[in-house]
Formats: C-alpha cells, sequence, structure tokens
C-alpha cells in the first residue's frame, strides 16, 4: 500500500480534477469575447490534471528503482491508512455539527467533548468523573462567556 | 496645526476612560485571535454598538486595540497548537510549533510578541511620515497591477512547497479551484454550489484555515492514541521564562528582517483586498529566499517567526493608510472602522486633516498606545500562556475544537459552516496522509479570487488586449518579478538536488 502512496494519490486527485473540469463544461459561457466564468476553472482543471499526472509518472519511475532494494522498505510501514480512533473521531465530529441544530451549542459541546475526550485517553487512565467534570464545566464556562458575556449567537436548537 | 496633534494625543492620552476601553479591547483582541476561527473583525463588529455611547476618538481607539490585538493573538495558538488562530498567523506554525516542540515555546512566544509591537511601530512609521506618498502610489493600482502582484505572490507556492515541487503546486491549484466555489466575480453565474444556496458565497477563509490546520490537528491526536506514542510537549517545556525569552544579540540579528517584514506588511496592506493573510507568508518565503541559512527555516528559527509576525502586524498601519487618506477600505475590517468614523460625522479622505485633524492625530495616538498595550499583557500573559501545555493534548485538542466550533458558527450564523470545517478537515487530512504541504492551500484560496476577478476586469477594460499586463509599468514590473522568482526558485531546488546526488 506504501508503495503505491504516490501513484494512489496522484490518482484521486488526476479523478478529482476531471470531475471538476467536467463541471466546468457546464458552467454557462457567454460570447462577449471576453474571458467568461468558464475560463479560469478549466484551465484550473487541466493544469491539475497535467500535475496529477507528473505525479503518477514519478510515483511509477520511483517504483521502478525501488523494486531492486525491495522488502526494507515495507518495514517502515507503521501507520496504515485506516486507524479505528481516526473512523470514529470523524464520527464524533460529524454528530457534533449535526446534533447543533437539534441540542443547541451547550448539551452536544458536552455530549462531544465526553465522546472525544473518553476516546483519546488509554483505556487504564479513564476517570469517569474527571472527564464529565471536564466537559461540562468547560461547555457551560464557554457557553457564558460566549453567549452571555460577548452576546455572540451560538446554535440554539430545537430545545434552545 | 500643533494644537490639533495636542488635542488629539491629549484626547487619548490623557483620557482614563479612554485607556481602560483601550485595555479591555486588547484583552478581548488577543482572547479572540488566539481562538481559532474568531478573529479581529468579529470582536471589533461587537464592540461597534459600544463606540456608540462613546466619542469619536475612544470609539475608534478602542476598535484598533481590538485590530491589533486581535492580530497578534493568533500568534499564541499557532504556536502552542500549531493551529493558526487567524490567517495573518499561518507562517507562524511553520517555526514556532518547531521551537515548541524543542520547549523552547516561551522564547517562541516571547519573539512573535516583541516582533509583533514592532512590527506595529514601524509601520505607524509609515502611516505617519509617507502616507500621502503611499496612498498615491496605491490609486494607480489598476486591475492589471492586482492581476501582476498576484501572480507574483502565487509564485511563492514554490517556495512553500521546496519539499515536493509538483505537490505544492498541486495544493496551490486545489485551493485556487475551492476558491471557484459560488457566485463568480463580474456576471454572478453560480459554479459548483449543487444548486444549495448556502454555497453562493462560496466558503469562508477562516472555514477552510481552521478545517485544514485544526481538523488535521485532532486526528492527529487520534492516530497518537491508537499507536500509544503520544507527545507529551509539558515534558520538554522549559516553563520559567525569564523577560522576553532571547538575548539582546538574538534581537540585534533579527533587525534588518524586521525591517523588511515591515516593508512587506505595510506595502500588501496598502493595497486593498490583499491584507495580512498574504503578508506574513509573503514575508516568511522573502525571509527564507534570502537567508543565508534557508535549510533551517522550518526546523524552528526565530528569523520565521519573525518575519510572519513583524508582517502582519506592520499590515494594519498599512491598510489605515488608504482608508485615512483616500476612504477605501482595505478589507472588512477596515470597513467597520470606516463605518465607526462615519458614524461620528467623519469622512475620510484627502480633507480629512484639515476638517478633523485631531481625530487623525488621536488615530496616531491611538495606535502607538495599542501597540504598547498588547506588548503588556502578553508579556505578562506570557508565563499563563505557556502554561496551556500542560493540560494533556488528548484533554486539550476536544476543547480546541468546540471552540473552532464557536468561530465556525460565528462567521455566519449557520451550522452550514461547521459543517463545511468537517468537511474541510477532511480535506486537510487526506492531504496530510498524502504528504502535500497545506500552506500553499490557503495561499491560493485567498489570492483565487483576487486574481480571477482582476483578470476578467483588466482584460475588459482593455477590450481584449493581453499585452496591456506589459505596458502598464507597475504590471510589468511584477510580472517579471513573478518570472524571477520562479527562474530563482527552481535554480535553488535544482541545485539542492544535485548536492544530494
Amino acid at each position: 500500500m506504501r508503495k503505491y502512496k504516490e501513484i494512489i494519490s496522484g490518482g484521486v486527485m488526476l479523478l478529482f480534477a476531471a470531475v471538476y473540469f467536467g463541471i466546468g463544461m457546464t458552467i454557462p459561457e457567454f460570447n462577449d469575447g471576453f474571458i467568461s466564468s468558464d475560463f479560469m476553472p478549466k484551465l484550473y482543471g487541466i493544469i491539475l490534471m497535467l500535475l496529477s499526472g507528473i505525479q503518477i509518472i514519478m510515483g511509477v519511475r520511483a517504483l521502478k528503482t525501488n523494486q531492486a532494494e525491495d522488502g526494507k522498505t515495507e518495514t517502515q510501514e507503521n501507520t496504515s491508512f485506516i486507524v479505528p480512533e481516526v473512523v470514529v473521531a470523524f464520527i464524533f465530529l460529524i454528530l457534533y455539527v449535526a446534533l447543533l441544530n437539534v441540542l443547541g451549542f451547550l448539551l452536544s459541546t458536552i455530549l462531544f467533548l465526553l465522546g472525544m475526550v473518553t476516546l483519546f485517553t488509554q483505556k487504564g487512565e479513564r476517570n469517569v468523573v474527571k472527564i464529565v467534570l471536564i466537559s461540562v464545566i468547560f461547555s457551560v464556562v464557554v457557553y457564558l462567556i460566549f453567549a452571555k458575556g460577548f452576546g455572540l449567537t451560538l446554535p440554539e436548537g430545537l430545545i434552545g | 496645526m500643533t494644537s490639533m496633534i495636542l488635542e488629539g494625543f491629549s484626547s487619548i492620552l490623557l483620557n482614563p476612560t479612554c485607556l481602560l476601553w483601550m485595555t479591555l479591547g486588547t484583552v478581548v483582541g488577543i482572547i479572540f485571535g488566539s481562538i481559532p476561527g474568531l478573529t479581529a473583525t468579529m470582536a471589533m463588529a461587537m464592540f461597534i454598538p459600544v463606540t456608540y455611547a462613546l466619542s469619536a476618538e475612544e470609539g475608534i481607539a478602542l476598535l484598533l486595540a481590538l485590530y491589533i490585538g486581535g492580530t497578534s493573538g493568533g500568534l499564541i495558538s499557532a504556536i502552542l497548537l500549531n493551529i493558526p488562530g487567524t490567517p495573518a498567523s499561518i507562517a507562524t506554525c511553520m517555526d514556532g510549533r518547531p521551537m515548541a516542540e524543542k520547549g523552547q515555546a516561551g522564547k517562541a512566544l516571547g519573539v512573535g510578541i516583541v516582533f509583533s509591537f514592532i512590527g506595529t511601530i514601524v509601520g505607524l512609521a509609515a502611516l505617519v511620515l509617507i502616507s500621502p506618498t503611499l496612498s498615491s502610489i496605491a490609486i494607480k493600482f489598476g486591475p492589471h497591477e492586482y492581476f501582476a502582484i498576484t501572480v507574483f505572490s502565487l509564485t511563492l507556492i514554490i517556495t512553500l512547497s521546496s519539499e515536493n515541487l509538483v505537490k505544492g503546486l498541486i495544493t496551490g491549484l486545489l485551493g485556487l479551484m475551492f476558491a471557484t466555489v459560488g457566485l463568480a466575480p463580474i456576471d454572478s453565474t453560480a459554479r459548483y454550489t449543487f444548486g444549495n444556496v448556502s454555497l453562493n458565497s462560496g466558503f469562508n477563509i477562516l472555514i477552510v484555515l481552521v478545517g485544514i490546520y485544526a481538523v488535521s490537528e485532532i486526528i492527529g491526536t487520534a492516530e497518537s492514541v491508537h499507536s500509544g506514542n503520544r507527545k507529551d510537549l509539558s515534558v520538554v517545556t522549559d516553563f520559567k521564562v525569564k523577560g522576553f525569552g532571547f538575548t539582546m544579540k538574538e534581537f540585534v540579528s533579527q533587525i534588518w528582517g524586521a525591517i523588511r517584514a515591515s516593508a512587506i506588511g505595510i506595502a500588501l496592506g496598502i493595497l486593498p483586498g490583499i491584507g495580512n493573510g498574504t503578508s506574513n507568508m509573503l514575508a516568511y518565503t522573502v525571509a527564507k529566499n534570502q537567508s543565508k541559512h534557508p535549510e533551517k527555516f522550518g526546523t524552528g528559527c526565530i528569523d520565521g517567526i519573525v518575519a510572519s509576525e513583524t508582517a502582519n502586524n506592520a499590515t494594519i498601519p498599512g491598510t489605515i493608510i488608504p482608508l485615512l487618506t483616500l476612504g477605501i477600505p482595505g478589507d472588512s475590517t477596515a470597513a467597520l472602522l470606516l463605518g465607526a468614523l462615519v458614524m461620528k460625522g467623519i469622512t475620510p479622505g484627502p480633507l480629512i486633516f484639515q476638517q478633523n485633524g485631531k481625530v487623525v492625530y488621536a488615530i496616531y495616538a491611538a495606535i502607538g498606545v495599542s501597540a504598547l498595550l498588547m506588548l503588556l499583557v502578553e508579556f505578562f500573559g506570557l508565563k499563563w500562556f505557556v502554561k496551556i501545555l500542560k493540560v494533556p493534548t488528548h484533554i486539550l485538542m476536544p476543547l480546541v475544537f468546540a471552540l473552532c466550533i464557536v468561530g465556525a458558527f460565528g462567521t455566519n450564523n449557520r451550522v452550514f459552516d461547521c459543517g463545511a470545517l468537517i468537511f474541510f478537515g477532511f480535506i486537510g487530512y487526506l492531504l496530510k496522509k498524502g504528504d502535500y504541504p497545506l500552506s500553499p492551500l490557503i495561499l491560493g484560496f485567498v489570492l483565487g479570487e483576487i486574481m480571477e476577478l482582476n483578470f476578467r476586469r483588466a482584460i475588459s477594460y482593455s477590450n481584449g488586449n493581453y499585452l496591456e499586463f506589459f505596458t502598464h509599468p507597475i504590471s510589468c514590473v511584477f510580472l517579471i518579478l513573478a518570472f524571477f522568482s520562479i527562474v530563482m526558485n527552481l535554480r535553488s531546488i535544482y541545485k539542492k538536488k544535485k548536492q544530494a546526488a
């Protein structure tokens, strides 16, 4: 997997550039003789396709030269792409934002902090009382300072 | 004349209420600047109603204190958390964080604070002494000149991505692409909005910035939890900071760099629309290019912090130059200042010196006092700021993210922006995994719209004649500079490769 990283990431970029360029083709063009709104997107799309092409070619070349000393590079693989904690962290982030409109800032932040700090603390060190205290006190203090003290608007949620 | 100067100065310096408001403004500004997503602009907008109750001089002094404190405050999170608090301190991360990792967080903060102060003061000197000359240059900038200067600034991407040129260019281009989302300049054609009205105004720079930097730090924490090798900075950090943490000798060695960075900051400040999001990166790359030891940049050398922090604060008086002399606000922050002045019956423009001379001198005094207050507040706060590192990362990061949400929501008061924050966080995570540098993306994003707008304007001004980019002298000079910047950078990369091989 790691060996092909350059080729894969270049491929993803190429795909993104192609889609971007494709959507760019649908932007209406005005024939007033000057540059229209579709010009820059198309130009960016083409340049990115070229650059990602170069990255893929460089990746393939590096692969060929490295093949001789294969085996050594494989041991360096320490972080795999999909780490369970990372996936859960992303889910927490998405849930947090999704809950903002429903529960409002205060409650969602307390829940988010409870989940995230628990996830980030090593199993042996988890101290429930401490985590709950940190989450609640921090959320309330932030809410009071920004919503009440500074008068900023924070998500109210359905139950306010 | 003399009486105006005296009246103006005394309305700030001899007015305890005013000094009290300014101290409050500086503290709030620093807090807003240091929290990712909250900015000086937001703090100023919040305090506009307060200025109604104050005199013109007091009101404007409070806003300036917020502006200066907010611009400098960004360095705290950039150094301690590796998350730039505002777009003005992106380049501060590049050397500030490595210094913090070496245990020199206090020193890094001290350097940033002192040179923020120096940048403001040098900018103030330019404002007081040569603002008519500078503003007469600024009005010579038409679309051709703007286009040329953005092209020149974009060539900096090459310097920012010296590790891997192709990847740097790719992320720079991604930044330009994300900038095309929303209604197009000039004809307002909807692009890449997929029919979603929330996307019409495009992405906010703060959302892109905080998403890419803050979320990737949080995910980085998740990875370190998995692998079990947590970085604990509280072990290495020297919490006993003496003074500002650096020696007189180090200070003297940075003077030339600070002057250069101030000049860059002022120059970008007087050009409407560019401002301190770009000036810190420009100053950093120029410092790196001209340095005798460019390889030390990015490993934690104070030169980088000096360049970034001096430039972003020098930009503030720079922005005020066209505001006062021409009545042109360069960015949203300057527009707030303009609004506050107009509300008090003061019209900025060429006549302000005759009609409201007192206010002009009050503004000069307020900038000086704010700079001093910022220096004092941050000096006494320094020991406390460093203590943030005593909070273990696994607790600190979730807390920081909750603050980012406050900021993201605050930009437009909609949850949509919080979602966009996570979207950019995901993009940032993927880019980091693929070893792509992140700062070119921000630079591309900041400059993308200005470049396209002025390119299209220029073409229609000159009736489709592309040669006019070279017949306008300033534009021609910047395009030639851009060309040289590319050639010189490519040469140094080639040389480095040759040395390595």
